[in-house]
C-alpha cells in the first residue's frame, strides 16, 4: 500500500501565483511522512489534493500504482481524515457522530466506543457535539479518522491547540497506526510534534517542497554544531547561542570564556525549526 | 458609538457584496414589480372565455367576443374536452337553431349564469333596454394596488428576514461571542444590523411603487413604509433569536411565515366589526395603512400609520430585554 | 448490501438531525394551526367577483319586486345617493339604476371606472336579464343548457382552501428544507467529511429526499385527516403530494448546491414560491387563467389534487400528470445528482 504524488501543482481561483507548485512525495506503510511548513505554506492544500478534496488538475497522485482518479469513491473505503478545523455535526453526540459515519464504510470498523475510549471521550460520548471543547472536537475528529482502520491516514495538524495530555495520548495512537502498518500523511507547524513522530520530514515553504528527508538526516546535512552559553552582565543572567564552525561565533566563546563570567555551557542539537529558518529565512510561527 | 455601528455596518455590506446577496436582494423585488405589471393586464380584466365549435355562427362568435376571450374548437368532442378542463370554460355549440351551453357541472353560479344570459342577449336581436353609463373618475383597477400591497408587504417581511439572517450568521460563527466582550452595546448592534436593509427595503418598496403604478403619491407611500419598518426589525430579531443556525432559520421562518402572510389574507375577508382581532399585530397594521393609501383614501391613514410604528415597536420592546440576555451584549 | 447500509447510516443520521433541529415538531404544529384555521377562522362561502347594487326606479318598480320575490332583496337601495355611496366605498361593487317603462327601459350604469369593456357588456346583458324576467314572460331563452356532469357537489371554501395549503404549504416544504439542510452542512464543515467517506451522491441525495418526502407526508397527512377527515380518496391525494414535494425537494437539493449559504439563496428560494404560488389565482377564479400559467407545475397539480379530494367524476386526468411528474422527477433527479456531485463533493467549497 503506497501512495505516490508527482508533480502536484494547483492554483486557487481568482489565485495570482500557485499555491502549491511541482510537490512529490511518497507515502509508504508503516511509516509517517511531515509535511513541516508555517501557515500558508500550503500543506493542508498538498493533503487536499491528495485525497481529493481539491480538482488535481496538474499533476499525478497514484495509490498502489493506479490514478487515484480512476478508483472513484471506494478508494475513500482505505482512508481516514482528521482534519484541521472540526467539522462535526453539531446536533449529534460524539457517539452518533461516530457510529452514523463508521456506518458509510463497507470493511470492518472500530466499535465507536472503543475508539472514544482512545481518545479519553468515553464520560462525553452521550452529550452532543456542540457542548464539547476545541479541544474535544479535535478528538473526536482524530476518533472518527481513525474508526475505518485505514491504510491511508492524512492528519492535518492533529495536535494544534490541545493541551499536553492530549497531545500526549494523539501522539501515542498515531504511533499505534504506523504500528499497525498504516501510511500516514500529517501536516504540522510544530517542529516537536515532527521530530518525534515523524520518520520523513518534507520542509514546504510558499507552496515549494525545499528539503525532505528522515529528521536526523536533516539535521546532520543542515544542522551545525552549536553551544549555549548562560553567562552574567551586570548582575543579570544572558544567553547566546554560538555555531562552533562560525569564526565569528567561535572567537565570541573564547571571549566569554576568557571573561570568566561564564555560568553554563550546553552543547546545542540543531532543531528542525532552526533548520527550517536557515533554509527559508524566516521561523515556522 | 457611530464608529462602532458603522464598522459593523461595513462589514456586514462587504459580505452582502462579496455573497452577491447585494444584486439579488435589489434585483429579485424589482424583477418580481416587473412581472406583476407585466401579468396586471390579464389580472384586472378578469373575463370569462367560451369555448365554441364551428357550429356556431360567425356573427354569434364575434358577439362573444364583446363578452370575453374566445376559444375556436374544431369539433363537439374537443369542445367538450375543453369544457371538461381545470378551469371554468363554459362551451357553446348550436343544435337545430338553438345554442347549447355546455357546462361541467361544478363552476361558478355566475358562469352559468352569464353564459346563459349572454347567449340570450347575443341571440335576442337588438336589446330593448337603453344603457347609460354614470359619470365617474378614471380610476385604477383595485387589483393594481392590491398587488403592490403585497409586493411592499413582502418586501418589508424581506428585509425583516434578511437583519434575521445576519444575526443568525454571527450567532452561528459565534462571532456574536467575540463582540459580546467588546465595547459594541446591544442597541447598536441592532442599529448597525438593520440599518442597511431598512434603506434597501424604503429604497426598493419606492421601485416597486414606480414600475407597478407610476410616480404619483411617493412622499406618503414613503412614510407609510417608514411607519412599517419596525415590523421588519421585529421578524429579524425573532429570527435571531430564535435560531442560532441555518436550519433553525428556515424553520423559524416556516412558523412566523403563517401568521405574516395570513393576518393581511384575513383581514381582507374579514367582516369590518371583526377587525379588532387584528389590532395588535403590527402587519395588519401595515397592511391597513398601504390600503388606505393607496385603495380607500376616504379612511385616516396617520391613524394606520401611526398603529402600524406603535405595534411594531411595542412588538420590538417585548422582545429587547430577552434578546440582549441571549446575545449577551 | 453494502450500499443499503450506507444509506440507512445516512436516513438515520439525517432523521436524527431534521428531529434535533423541531422540524418535525414544526410540521405537527403548523398542521394543526392551519386546521384550525381551515375549519373555524375560514368562512364556509365567499364572494369574489363583483357584486351589484340596485335601485329601481322604473315604472311600477318590477325589479325590485322580483328581486325581493326571490329572495335578493339585501341588494335593492332606497336611493341614487345612497347607491352611489355604496359604490364610491366599495372598490369591487357596481350599481344599477333602473329606469323608463316596460315599452322604453332605462338603465344607467354607476362603475367603478376601471372595469374592461367586455366586464361592462356583461353587466348590460344582466341588467337586461333582469329586466326582462322582471316584466314578464319575454321571448324565450335562446339556449339550453347542459351539464357533462351533473351533481358535482360545490365544495365550501374553506375545505376548498385545503388543496391549496397542500399544494403551497407541504410540497414547497422539502424545497426549502433540503436547501438548508446542504447550507448547515456546508457551514458546520461536516460536508467536507462525507466527501472523503466512499459514499457518493446517490446516497446523499436519497436520504435528505426520504427525510424531507417523510416530513411532507407528516404534514400532509396531519393536515388532511384535520380538515377533510379519513377517507379512501385521500390515499390517492397523498400520494399525489408526495410526488410533487419529491420533485421540489429535488429541486431545492438542484438549486442550493449553486450557493453558499441561505444568506443568498433566500431570494431566489422567495422568487420560485411566488413563481410556484401564482397559479392561485386561477383557483379561487377558474374562470380566470393566468398567462402561461398551464406550464407551471403547480397549476394542474393544484386542481388534480382537487380533483382528488373533491371528486367529480373527471377521469383521465391523472395517469397523464403522474406521469409528467415521474418524467420531471427523473430530469431533477439527474439535474441534482450532477450539481451535489460537482458542487458538493468536488470542487472548491
Amino acid at each position: 500500500m503506497m501512495i505516490e504524488a508527482k508533480s502536484l501543482t494547483f492554483t486557487y481561483p481568482g489565485a495570482a501565483a500557485p499555491a502549491v507548485h511541482d510537490v512529490s512525495f511518497t507515502l509508504k506503510p508503516g511509516r509517517i511522512l511531515g509535511f513541516l511548513g508555517r501557515s500558508g505554506a500550503g500543506k493542508t492544500t498538498v493533503q487536499n489534493l491528495t485525497i481529493g478534496l481539491l480538482p488535481l488538475k496538474q499533476g499525478e497522485v497514484l495509490y498502489e500504482g493506479r490514478p487515484v482518479a480512476s478508483l472513484g469513491r471506494s478508494f475513500f473505503e482505505h482512508v481516514g481524515v482528521s482534519f484541521e478545523h472540526p467539522n462535526l455535526y453539531l446536533k449529534l453526540t460524539g457517539l452518533e457522530n461516530l457510529t452514523l459515519y463508521g456506518g458509510l464504510f463497507s470493511g470492518p470498523s472500530l466499535p465507536a466506543e472503543r475508539v472514544l475510549e482512545m481518545v479519553g471521550l468515553t464520560d462525553a460520548r452521550h452529550k452532543r457535539a456542540a457542548a464539547y471543547s476545541k479541544g474535544m472536537k479535535h478528538r473526536l475528529v482524530f476518533a472518527r479518522a481513525i474508526m475505518n482502520r485505514p491504510d491511508v491516514l492524512f492528519l492535518d495538524e492533529p495536535t494544534a491547540g490541545l493541551d499536553p495530555d492530549t497531545s500526549r495520548r494523539i501522539k501515542a495512537i498515531i504511533l499505534e497506526e504506523r504500528q499497525r502498518g498504516a501510511a500516514i500523511f500529517l501536516t504540522t507547524h510544530d517542529m516537536t510534534v515532527a521530530d518525534e513522530l515523524c520518520d520523513q520530514v518534507a520542509f514546504i515553504n510558499e507552496g515549494r517542497l525545499i528539503a525532505q528527508d528522515a529528521p536526523r538526516n536533516l539535521k546532520l546535512l543542515y544542522g551545525e554544531r552549536a553551544v549555549r552559553v548562560e553567562y552574567r552582565r551586570d548582575d543579570e543572567v544572558q544567553a547566546e547561542t554560538l555555531f562552533l564552525d562560525r569564526q565569528a561565533d567561535r572567537s565570541r566563546f573564547n571571549e566569554l570564556l576568557d571573561g570568566g563570567s561564564v555560568e553554563t555551557v550546553h552543547s546545542q542539537e540543531a532543531t528542525l525549526e532552526q533548520i527550517f529558518i536557515k533554509l527559508t529565512g524566516r521561523g515556522l510561527a | 458609538m457611530l464608529r462602532r455601528v458603522k464598522n459593523l455596518l461595513f462589514k456586514d455590506a462587504l459580505f452582502a457584496v462579496r455573497e452577491n446577496i447585494l444584486v439579488y436582494s435589489l434585483l429579485v423585488p424589482v424583477v418580481l414589480a416587473a412581472v406583476v405589471r407585466l401579468v396586471l393586464p390579464s389580472l384586472e380584466g378578469m373575463e370569462l372565455t367560451f369555448a365554441v365549435d364551428h357550429s356556431v355562427p360567425a356573427a354569434m362568435v364575434e358577439g362573444l367576443e364583446g363578452y370575453g376571450r374566445v376559444e375556436v374548437l374544431p369539433d363537439r368532442a374537443r369542445l367538450e374536452q375543453r369544457v371538461l378542463a381545470f378551469d371554468d370554460v363554459p362551451g357553446v355549440y348550436l343544435d337545430l337553431d338553438r345554442h347549447v351551453v355546455v357546462l361541467e357541472g361544478n363552476e361558478e353560479d355566475y358562469v352559468a349564469e352569464l353564459s346563459g344570459v349572454v347567449i340570450d342577449r347575443l341571440a335576442g336581436g337588438p336589446d330593448k333596454v337603453a344603457f347609460t353609463v354614470a359619470p365617474h373618475p378614471d380610476i385604477e383597477s383595485p387589483v393594481r394596488d392590491y398587488a403592490l400591497i403585497m409586493l411592499i408587504l413582502l418586501n418589508i417581511i424581506v428585509g425583516g428576514m434578511t437583519i434575521g439572517m445576519s444575526v443568525v450568521e454571527d450567532r452561528q460563527t459565534r462571532a456574536i461571542e467575540a463582540l459580546a466582550v467588546g465595547p459594541m452595546r446591544f442597541h447598536e448592534y441592532i442599529v448597525a444590523k438593520s440599518a442597511l436593509a431598512l434603506i434597501a427595503t424604503l429604497a426598493l418598496s419606492l421601485v416597486m411603487a414606480v414600475i407597478v403604478r407610476g410616480t404619483g403619491g411617493l412622499p406618503a407611500l414613503a412614510v407609510t413604509v417608514i411607519a412599517s419598518l419596525p415590523l421588519a426589525v421585529f421578524v429579524g430579531l425573532v429570527m435571531g433569536y430564535l435560531a442560532q443556525d441555518q436550519l433553525a432559520a428556515i424553520a423559524v421562518v416556516k412558523v412566523i411565515g403563517l401568521p405574516l402572510a395570513a393576518i393581511p389574507v384575513v383581514a381582507f375577508f374579514l367582516p369590518a366589526g371583526l377587525r379588532w382581532v387584528l389590532y395588535p399585530f403590527p402587519n395588519y397594521w401595515a397592511f391597513e395603512a398601504l390600503r388606505r393609501l393607496l385603495v380607500d383614501p376616504s379612511l385616516p391613514l396617520s391613524t394606520a400609520n401611526l398603529a402600524a410604528a406603535g405595534t411594531g415597536l411595542v412588538a420590538l420592546a417585548a422582545l429587547l430585554p430577552a434578546a440582549r440576555r441571549r446575545f449577551r451584549l | 448490501m453494502r450500499g443499503r447500509s450506507r444509506l440507512s447510516a445516512l436516513l438515520r443520521q439525517d432523521l436524527l438531525l431534521a428531529h434535533r433541529s423541531g422540524l418535525f415538531a414544526i410540521v405537527l404544529g403548523l398542521a394543526v394551526v392551519l386546521a384550525l384555521v381551515v375549519n373555524f377562522a375560514l368562512p364556509t362561502v365567499i364572494g369574489l367577483t363583483a357584486h351589484e347594487y340596485v335601485v329601481d326606479l322604473a315604472a311600477g318598480r318590477p325589479v325590485a319586486r322580483a328581486l325581493e320575490a326571490a329572495g335578493r332583496g339585501d341588494v335593492l337601495l332606497a336611493s341614487v345617493d345612497d347607491l352611489k355611496r355604496r359604490v364610491a366605498d366599495d372598490r369591487s361593487a357596481v350599481g344599477l339604476v333602473f329606469r323608463g317603462t316596460p315599452e322604453s327601459p332605462q338603465v344607467e350604469l354607476h362603475l367603478q371606472g376601471s372595469e374592461p369593456q367586455a366586464t361592462v357588456n356583461s353587466l348590460e346583458a344582466v341588467a337586461s336579464a333582469l329586466w326582462n324576467r322582471a316584466v314578464g314572460p319575454g321571448p324565450g331563452s335562446a339556449h339550453r343548457l347542459v351539464e357533462l356532469r351533473p351533481g358535482s357537489a360545490k365544495v365550501p371554501f374553506n375545505k376548498d382552501f385545503v388543496p391549496i395549503l397542500l399544494v403551497f404549504e407541504v410540497v414547497l416544504l422539502g424545497f426549502m428544507f433540503a436547501g438548508v439542510m446542504v447550507f448547515q452542512e456546508k457551514a458546520e464543515g461536516s460536508i467536507k467529511a462525507y466527501r472523503v467517506s466512499p459514499a457518493g451522491p446517490w446516497p446523499y441525495i436519497i436520504s435528505k429526499a426520504a427525510v424531507n418526502l417523510t416530513l411532507s407526508l407528516v404534514y400532509g397527512l396531519l393536515l388532511v385527516l384535520f380538515t377533510l377527515g379519513p377517507r379512501p380518496a385521500l390515499l390517492g391525494v397523498l400520494g399525489l403530494v408526495a410526488l410533487a414535494s419529491l420533485l421540489m425537494t429535488l429541486f431545492g437539493l438542484f438549486l442550493s448546491s449553486f450557493y453558499t449559504g441561505l444568506s443568498d439563496f433566500l431570494y431566489v428560494l422567495l422568487l420560485v414560491i411566488i413563481v410556484f404560488t401564482l397559479p392561485a389565482a386561477s383557483y379561487f377564479s377558474p374562470a380566470f387563467k393566468l398567462p402561461l400559467s398551464e406550464f407551471m407545475p403547480s397549476y394542474p397539480l393544484l386542481f388534480g389534487v382537487r380533483e382528488l379530494a373533491f371528486p367529480t367524476g373527471k377521469t383521465g386526468f391523472l395517469a397523464p400528470m403522474v406521469l409528467t411528474l415521474l418524467a420531471e422527477i427523473a430530469v431533477v433527479a439527474g439535474l441534482a445528482r450532477w450539481a451535489v456531485e460537482r458542487k458538493l463533493l468536488r470542487g472548491v467549497l
